[in-house]
C-alpha cells in the first residue's frame, strides 16, 4: 500500500509541476495567435494546414498505441497462460460475436455529440451568430472564438478574470453555467463535450481493432481519486499563483485547432496525445479526472436525469459495471434504493444497453423513463 | 445436562485421573476460564458503552500467527461441547455435523454480547463455514469469509491464498485497531513457532513416557492451545510440563505399555466433549497421537530467509508456508493429512488406527476410503469409529471397541510368538 | 487362476448387464410417467428423444465421429469455452435411481444422492455418456462436489477448477486465470486451439439457445397452463445432452408452437390450477418424481428456480469488450456473478431472484425441494421460509432421495399442500376446480 501511496504522490507532484511551468514545454508554437476564423476560410487549403498539430498529435497517439502493445506483448510473454492470445486479435481475424441490437438511444447520443461538435467547432461561423452570453460546462476550449456559445471552463480556470467582470456579466455567467448543470449536469458529458466525443472514438476503433484494453477494478478507480482532486486544484487555484491552467488542458488541442485556429500548443499537446493513448485503452480516461465534470457531479442529487433500478429484477450480473467508464460499482451491488444516480455518471446508457433483465435498470428524466433495459435487446441479435 | 454442568464435571474427572501431576493445574485453570466466558448469560452483561473489539476463528483453516501480528488474541471455535448445539439448534439443518453446530452456537453466545465487537473470521474449509458465514452476515455482524483455494495446482491458488491473507490481517488490524508491521509479524511467527514447537515436544514425551498423563489429559493440554490468551505463557507452563512428565516418569519406574498402540484419524476429539477419549482408554488401548485438522499445521515453520523482509512478504512468505502444510478439509484430497499418516505409520510401530467421523462429516469418510489401501497394504486394521455428541451410542460403542482392542491383542501375541519362533530356528 | 477370473469376469458381466436393464427400465418408467400427465407436443419429441437415447438406448449424445466429449458438472463451468476448443460439453449431473443405489455403497453415507449416482455410473462403467468422456471439468463448490473431483480422478483425467467463495474483483481475476488454465486444458485434449474465430462463433452459439430460452420463458410467463412444468423441466434438463445450436431450434419450433396455441387458446388445462414454484436442489432428469407429483395432485409448476432447470441457462454472456480477453472476462462474470447458488458465501442475490419469479409469475406457493444430505440449500431455507412468509406465500421444505420409497409419503404432502393452495384461493375456486 505504501508503494502505491508514493506512485500518486510521484504522478501528482508532475503534473502540478507540469502545469505550473506549462509554457516551458513548448508542443507547438505560433508566432502569432489567431482565436477567430471566417466562414470563407473553414474548408480550404489554408485550414488544411492549420490542422498541422492535430495531425501530429494523432501520429504521436498512433505511434504511443503501437508501443503500448508492443510493450505489453513483450512483458506477456512471460505469462504462459495468456500470452499465446496476445495475437489472436488481429483486425483481420474473422469472427464477431453479434448479439445486441442497435438502440435508438445511442443513435440519437452519436448524433448530438457529432453535432454539437460541429457547432463547438465551428459552429458560430457557420450559422453567422454567436451567443456569447451562453456558457455550457464543457470542454470545448474558449480559444476558439468561432464556436457557438461559449464554455464555462475559461473564467472557472481564471477566476480573477471573472471577479473583475462587471456584476451583470458575472451574473449572466453563473446562470447559464448553473443552469445547465442544475437541468441537464453531466448528461453534457454523455452529449455534448468534445473530449467525450474523441474519447469515444478512440474507444470504437479499439472494439473495432479487437484490441485489448486495461481492465480496471475499484483499487484502481480509487487510486485516480487524488489525481482528480490534483486536476481541480489545478484548474481553480493555477491562476492565483500566476500559473495559467488553459497551457496545461487537453482540450485547447482539440476544438480550435480543428476550427482551423493559430493557437500555440504548451504542454497541452503532451496532455492531448498521453489522454487519447490512456482512452484508447480505457473508456473514457479524462473524464474520470475531468475537473470539470466533478463540479457537474456535485449536484447530481437535484439533477432531473437519474439512473433509476430495479433492485430485485437485477440479478447482480455485473454488467452494468462492466460496461460503466465510470467504473460506477454501486449500480450492480445496490439492493435498496432505487436511484442509483452517482457523482460520476455522464449518462452515456451504456448500463442500460448492456443490463440483460427487463426494466431493472432505466435511464429516467423527471421520473419518465427515456431508456429502458430489455432482455430482447441483449439476446436477440443472436436469432437465426 | 447444562452447558456448565458438561464442561465442569470433565474437569473434575480429569484432575482426578492426573492429580499427581501439578503442572497440569495451570491447563485445567486456562480451560475452565474459556469455558466460563460463555457461561455468562448474554443479557446478564452489562451494558459497556464501548465494545471491546474480539476476533473470533470458526475452525481451522488460517495461520494464526497473522492475528496475533495485530496485537490481537483470537478466539477460536471448534466446537466440542454438546450444550452449545442447543444455542444454535433453530439456524442449522438436521445433517449438519454436531461441531459445526457447536462452533455456531458458541459464535452465536457472543454475537448477541452487548460488551465484546466481534469480528468473525471464517476459514470456509467446508459447506458448514460457508453457510455460517452468510447466517452471520444477514444477522448483521462483521463477518470476513477467508477462502481457501481447493486446488493447489490451479494458477490462482497461491494469489488468491496470498490475496486472502493480506485481506485478512488488513481487516483484523482495521477492527482491533492495531497496526501490523514487519517486526509484529516476525514476532507472532516466533510466538506461535515456539508454541507448536513445545506441543509437538509434549506430544513426543507422552509416546515415549506413557502412563504419567492419561489421553484425556493429554487431549485438554494441546487443546488448551486454543483457549488462552497468553500464549507465551502457556508455552512456558507446556514446557515446564513436559518436564515434569518426563522426570516423572522415571520416577515412577519408566512401565512399558503393552496395551496396543493405535492412532485416531479424523475428526479432532475436542474438549468436554472427551466420549470417544474414554472409550478408547477404557478399552485398553494406549493412544500414540491424533491426527486431526490441526496436526500438520504445527509443523510449519518459515525459514531464516523467508523470515526476512517487509510486511508484505512476510505476509505470503506465512500464508504459503501454512498453505502447504495445512490439513483442514478445504482440498478436494486432504494430502496433508495423508502424508502425515503415511509418515507416522512408516516411522512408529502402529497396531490398529481408528478412524473417527463426527455424523456429518463426510470429507473423513472419503478420506477414509483414499487411505483404505495404505492401511491394506502395511496390515494395519482400522476401525471405523462414527459417532455424534451424544451419550446414547456409549454402550454399543464400548462392545465394539472391546471387541478391536481384543482382536488387536491377539494379533500382537501371534505376531511377538512367530518373531520368537523365527529367533530360535 | 484363469479359469476363477473367467468366473469372475462372468459375473462382473451379468451384473452390468442387470443394472444396465434396471436403469433402462427406470428411466421408461419415467418417461411414460411424464407422457400420461397429458399435454406433450410433437415438438417436443426431439428433448424426450435425446433423453430416451443416453439412458435408454444407452447411447452416446448425438455427434460427429471427430468431436470429443467434455463432462462438466455445475453451471460455473463456461460451456462456450469447451465449444470454442471444438469439443462437446455434456452436462454430467445425476438423478438416475439405480446408479445412486449402487454409489451408495462406494461413496460415504450422507453424501447427497446425485454424487452417489455419479459415483455409480462411474463404478458400473455402463453408460457411454460418461464413459466416453475426454475429461471431466468439475468446479469445487460443495462438498461432495469436492470429493467426487477426488473420486473420479481414479478413471477419467479431471481438471478440477476453483470457484471462489467471494466475488469481488480480485476473485472475478482469479478465475479468469483459471478459465484461462482450462481453454488450455480443453484444446490439449482436442488438439485444437480456441482463435477469436471458434470463441466467437461458440458465444453466437450459447447466444442463439439463450434467446430461444427467453423466448419459451417469457411465453411461459405470459400464459398459465400451457404446459406442464414437468415437460418444461425435462425440455431444459435435454439441453446437457444436444449439441446448444440442435437444442435451439428444436426450441425455436416448440416456442412457435406454443405461441400459436397461445393465441389460440388451447391450454393443457382449463382449471385455475394453483400455481407452483420449484426451488431447492437440483432436479436432474429422470428424477422428475417432485414435479411429477405436484401436477399429478392437481398443481402446476410455473417456474422453478433450480441449476438443471431454468436457472442453469438463464444468465446470459454480456460481452462489453470485443478483445479476447473481453470474451473470456464476459464468460467469468456471467459464471459467478449473477449464479445464486448457495455455495457462495453471501447468497442474498437468491432471495431478490426469488421475489422476481413470484411476481413475474404469478406464483401462489413454494416448494424448496432439499436432497437428502445437501446442506447449502438446507441451511438456506429458513432465510427462504422467512422471505416468502412475509410476502405471504406459503412454504414446504419436501426432504426427498433417489428411491421410489418415499413416493407415498411425498404424494400426501404434495397433495395436502396443492389443497391448502387451492383453499387460500377461495372455497368457490376451490368447488370449481
Amino acid at each position: 500500500m505504501n508503494k502505491k501511496g508514493l506512485v500518486t504522490a510521484i504522478v501528482c507532484t508532475l503534473m502540478v509541476f507540469a502545469a505550473y511551468f506549462a509554457w516551458q514545454f513548448v508542443f507547438f508554437d505560433y508566432e502569432t495567435n489567431v482565436y477567430t476564423t471566417t466562414a470563407e476560410q473553414l474548408f480550404t487549403i489554408d485550414h488544411l494546414t492549420k490542422l498541422v498539430p492535430l495531425l501530429i498529435i494523432g501520429l504521436l497517439t498512433a505511434i504511443g498505441i503501437v508501443a503500448c502493445i508492443v510493450v505489453r506483448n513483450h512483458l506477456m510473454r512471460r505469462d504462459t497462460l495468456r500470452s499465446p492470445y496476445a495475437t489472436r486479435r488481429a483486425p483481420s481475424s474473422n469472427g464477431r460475436v453479434r448479439g445486441r441490437r442497435v438502440s435508438a438511444f445511442m443513435v440519437v447520443r452519436w448524433i448530438c455529440m457529432v453535432g454539437f461538435f460541429a457547432l463547438m467547432v465551428f459552429g458560430g461561423v457557420l450559422l453567422g451568430v454567436r451567443y456569447a452570453w451562453i456558457s455550457i460546462p464543457v470542454l470545448s476550449c474558449p480559444a476558439n472564438m468561432s464556436q457557438l456559445t461559449e464554455a464555462s471552463c475559461y473564467y472557472l480556470a481564471h477566476l480573477e478574470e471573472l471577479a473583475s467582470l462587471p456584476l451583470m456579466g458575472i451574473m449572466v455567467f453563473v446562470a447559464s453555467t448553473l443552469g445547465f448543470v442544475l437541468v441537464l449536469g453531466r448528461v453534457l458529458c454523455g452529449f455534448v463535450c468534445p473530449m467525450g466525443l474523441v474519447q469515444d472514438v478512440m474507444h470504437k476503433i479499439r472494439q473495432a481493432t479487437k484490441v485489448e484494453g486495461i481492465a480496471m477494478t475499484e483499487r484502481m478507480y480509487q487510486a485516480l481519486v487524488p489525481i482528480r482532486w490534483v486536476m481541480l486544484l489545478l484548474m481553480i487555484g493555477l491562476s492565483f499563483v500566476g500559473g495559467n491552467y488553459c497551457n496545461f488542458c487537453p482540450a485547447i488541442a482539440l476544438t480550435p485547432v480543428a476550427a482551423g485556429l493559430s493557437v500555440s500548443l504548451y504542454a497541452s499537446g503532451f496532455l492531448m496525445v498521453f489522454v487519447l493513448i490512456a482512452s484508447f485503452f480505457k473508456r473514457r480516461f479524462f473524464c474520470t479526472i475531468c475537473p470539470l465534470g466533478y463540479l457537474m457531479g456535485l449536484a447530481h442529487r437535484v439533477q432531473p436525469f437519474r439512473i433509476k433500478k430495479d433492485c430485485t429484477a437485477c440479478t447482480e450480473c455485473g454488467a452494468c459495471y462492466e460496461a460503466c467508464p465510470m467504473g460506477i460499482k454501486q449500480l450492480y451491488t445496490e439492493r435498496e434504493q432505487t436511484d442509483v444516480t452517482d457523482i460520476s455518471c455522464i449518462m452515456c446508457g451504456e448500463c442500460v444497453r448492456c443490463c440483460p433483465e427487463d426494466c431493472a435498470l432505466s435511464l429516467t428524466l423527471f421520473g419518465k423513463d427515456i431508456y429502458v433495459s430489455k432482455r430482447s435487446r441483449v439476446v436477440e441479435g443472436y436469432r437465426r | 445436562m447444562s452447558y456448565e454442568s458438561e464442561y465442569s464435571e470433565a474437569l473434575q474427572r480429569i484432575y482426578a485421573a492426573n492429580a499427581d501431576v501439578p503442572s497440569l493445574r495451570f491447563f485445567f485453570d486456562t480451560a475452565a476460564k474459556w469455558h466460563a466466558y460463555f457461561a455468562h448469560d448474554p443479557d446478564d452483561i452489562s451494558q459497556n458503552a464501548h465494545a471491546y473489539p474480539l476476533v473470533v476463528v470458526l475452525g481451522h483453516g488460517i495461520p494464526e500467527q497473522l492475528i496475533y501480528a495485530c496485537n490481537a488474541t483470537p478466539c477460536v471455535l471448534l466446537g466440542g461441547s454438546h450444550a452449545s448445539c442447543q444455542w444454535s439448534d433453530d439456524a442449522v439443518p438436521r445433517d449438519s455435523d454436531p461441531a459445526s453446530r457447536s462452533i455456531l452456537g458458541y459464535a452465536l453466545r457472543l454475537a448477541t454480547r452487548t460488551d465484546i465487537d466481534p469480528l468473525f473470521v471464517v476459514p470456509v474449509a467446508n459447506d458448514n463455514m460457508r453457510k455460517i458465514a452468510y447466517h452471520l452476515k444477514q444477522e448483521g455482524h462483521a463477518v470476513l469469509p477467508v477462502d481457501i483455494p481447493p486446488v493447489a495446482t490451479s494458477p490462482s491458488a497461491r494469489q488468491t491464498w496470498e490475496h486472502s491473507a493480506e485481506t485478512l490481517v488488513q481487516t483484523v488490524a482495521r477492527h482491533v485497531g492495531g497496526r501490523v508491521t514487519a517486526r509484529s509479524l516476525r514476532n507472532a511467527n516466533r510466538l506461535v513457532g515456539r508454541a507448536r514447537a513445545a506441543i509437538l515436544g509434549f506430544e513426543q514425551s507422552c509416546v515415549e513416557c506413557p502412563g504419567v498423563l492419561d489421553s484425556e489429559g493429554r487431549l485438554l493440554v494441546t487443546n488448551s492451545y486454543y483457549q488462552t490468551g497468553d500464549l507465551a505463557q502457556w508455552t512456558a507452563a507446556l514446557n515446564e510440563l513436559t518436564a515434569e512428565v518426563q522426570a516423572r516418569y522415571r520416577t515412577i519406574g519408566s512401565p512399558c505399555i503393552t496395551a496396543p498402540r493405535i492412532l485416531v484419524v479424523g475428526s479432532p476429539i475436542l474438549f468436554p466433549q472427551h466420549k470417544v477419549a474414554e472409550l478408547i482408554n477404557d478399552a485398553g488401548l494406549f493412544t500414540l497421537t491424533t491426527v486431526d485438522a490441526a496436526s500438520t499445521s504445527r509443523f510449519a515453520s518459515l525459514s531464516e530467509r523467508e523470515s526476512s523482509g517487509g510486511a508484505t512478504k512476510l505476509i505470503r512468505a506465512i500464508s504459503r508456508n501454512h498453505y502447504g502444510f495445512d490439513s483442514s478439509s478445504a482440498s478436494v484430497v486432504n494430502w496433508a493429512m495423508g502424508h502425515y499418516v503415511e509418515h507416522l505409520l512408516s516411522s512408529m510401530k502402529v497396531d490398529g488406527i481408528i478412524f473417527h467421523i463426527l455424523k456429518g462429516q463426510i470429507e473423513y469418510d472419503f478420506e477414509l476410503s483414499r487411505l483404505e489401501p495404505l492401511f491394506d497394504r502395511m496390515d494395519i486394521p482400522v476401525f471405523r469409529l462414527e459417532t455424534d455428541y451424544q451419550y446414547q451410542d456409549v454402550e454399543q460403542l464400548r462392545i465394539r471397541l472391546e471387541a478391536f482392542a481384543e482382536m488387536l491383542g491377539q494379533r500382537m501375541l501371534v505376531a511377538d510368538l512367530s518373531h520368537a519362533r523365527r529367533r530360535c530356528a | 487362476m484363469a479359469y476363477a477370473d473367467a468366473i469372475q469376469e462372468q459375473r462382473e458381466q451379468r451384473r452390468r448387464q442387470r443394472f444396465a436393464t434396471k436403469s433402462m427400465h427406470m428411466t421408461q418408467k419415467y418417461l411414460h410417467r411424464m407422457r400420461d400427465l397429458g399435454g406433450t407436443l410433437e415438438q417436443m419429441e426431439p428433448f424426450f428423444n435425446a433423453l430416451e437415447r443416453i439412458y435408454v438406448q444407452g447411447l452416446d449424445v448425438e455427434r460427429p465421429r471427430s468431436t470429443k466429449t467434455v463432462g462438466t458438472y455445475c453451471v460455473q463451468v463456461p460451456q462456450e469455452l469447451i465449444y470454442a476448443a471444438g469439443a462437446r460439453p455434456v452436462k454430467l449431473c445425476s438423478g438416475h435411481y439405480t446408479a445412486f443405489s449402487i454409489g451408495d455403497d462406494v461413496v460415504a453415507r450422507d453424501a447427497c444422492p446425485l454424487v452417489k449416482a455419479i459415483a455409480g455410473f462411474e463404478h458400473m462403467g455402463t453408460l457411454p455418456l460418461y464413459e466416453n468422456c475426454s475429461l471431466m471439468v468439475v468446479p469445487i463448490t460443495c462438498d461432495c462436489k469436492k470429493r467426487i473431483a477426488g473420486l473420479i480422478k481414479e478413471k477419467w483425467p479431471v481438471h478440477p477448477l476453483y470457484v471462489p467463495a467471494n466475488r469481488e474483483d480480485e476473485d472475478i481475476e482469479h478465475y479468469l486465470d483459471d478459465l484461462y488454465q482450462l481453454m488450455h486444458m480443453v484444446s490439449h485434449v482436442t488438439g485444437q486451439d480456441v482463435t477469436y474465430e471458434s470463441l466467437a462463433n461458440a458465444l453466437n452459439l450459447t447466444g442463439y439457445a439463450q434467446y430461444e430460452l427467453s423466448r419459451f420463458l417469457r411465453i411461459k410467463r405470459t400464459t398459465p397452463n400451457l404446459l406442464y412444468g414437468t415437460h418444461a423441466m425435462a425440455v431444459m434438463n435435454a439441453s446437457s445432452y444436444l449439441d446448444a445450436g440442435v437444442w435451439a431450434s428444436a426450441m425455436g419450433a416448440l416456442n412457435d408452437e406454443l405461441e400459436r396455441r397461445a393465441r389460440a387458446n388451447e391450454l393443457v388445462s382449463r382449471k385455475d390450477l394453483p400455481r407452483i414454484m420449484l426451488t431447492g436442489s437440483p432436479i436432474v432428469f429422470p428424477n422428475l418424481k417432485i414435479p411429477l407429483l405436484i401436477e399429478e395432485a392437481g398443481g402446476m409448476v410455473v417456474a422453478d428456480e433450480t441449476c438443471m432447470g431454468e436457472r442453469g441457462m438463464s444468465d446470459p454472456v454480456v460481452p462489453v469488450d470485443a478483445s479476447f480477453d473481453g470474451l473470456m472476462r464476459s464468460l467469468a462474470i456471467r459464471s459467478l456473478r449473477p449464479c445464486p447458488c448457495p455455495t457462495f458465501a453471501d447468497n442474498s442475490q437468491r432471495i431478490y431472484r426469488l421475489r422476481q419469479m413470484v411476481r413475474d409469475y404469478h406464483v401462489e406457493g413454494v416448494i424448496y425441494h432439499v436432497l437428502r444430505g445437501c446442506l447449502v440449500y438446507d441451511y438456506e431455507f429458513r432465510l427462504v421460509e422467512e422471505e416468502l412468509e412475509s410476502m405471504g406465500i406459503p412454504v414446504i421444505r419436501l426432504e426427498s432421495d433417489y428411491t421410489d420409497q418415499d413416493v407415498e409419503q411425498l404424494r400426501i404432502r404434495s397433495e395436502a399442500f396443492v389443497e391448502t393452495i387451492k383453499l387460500k384461493k377461495g372455497p368457490l375456486k376451490a368447488n370449481r376446480g
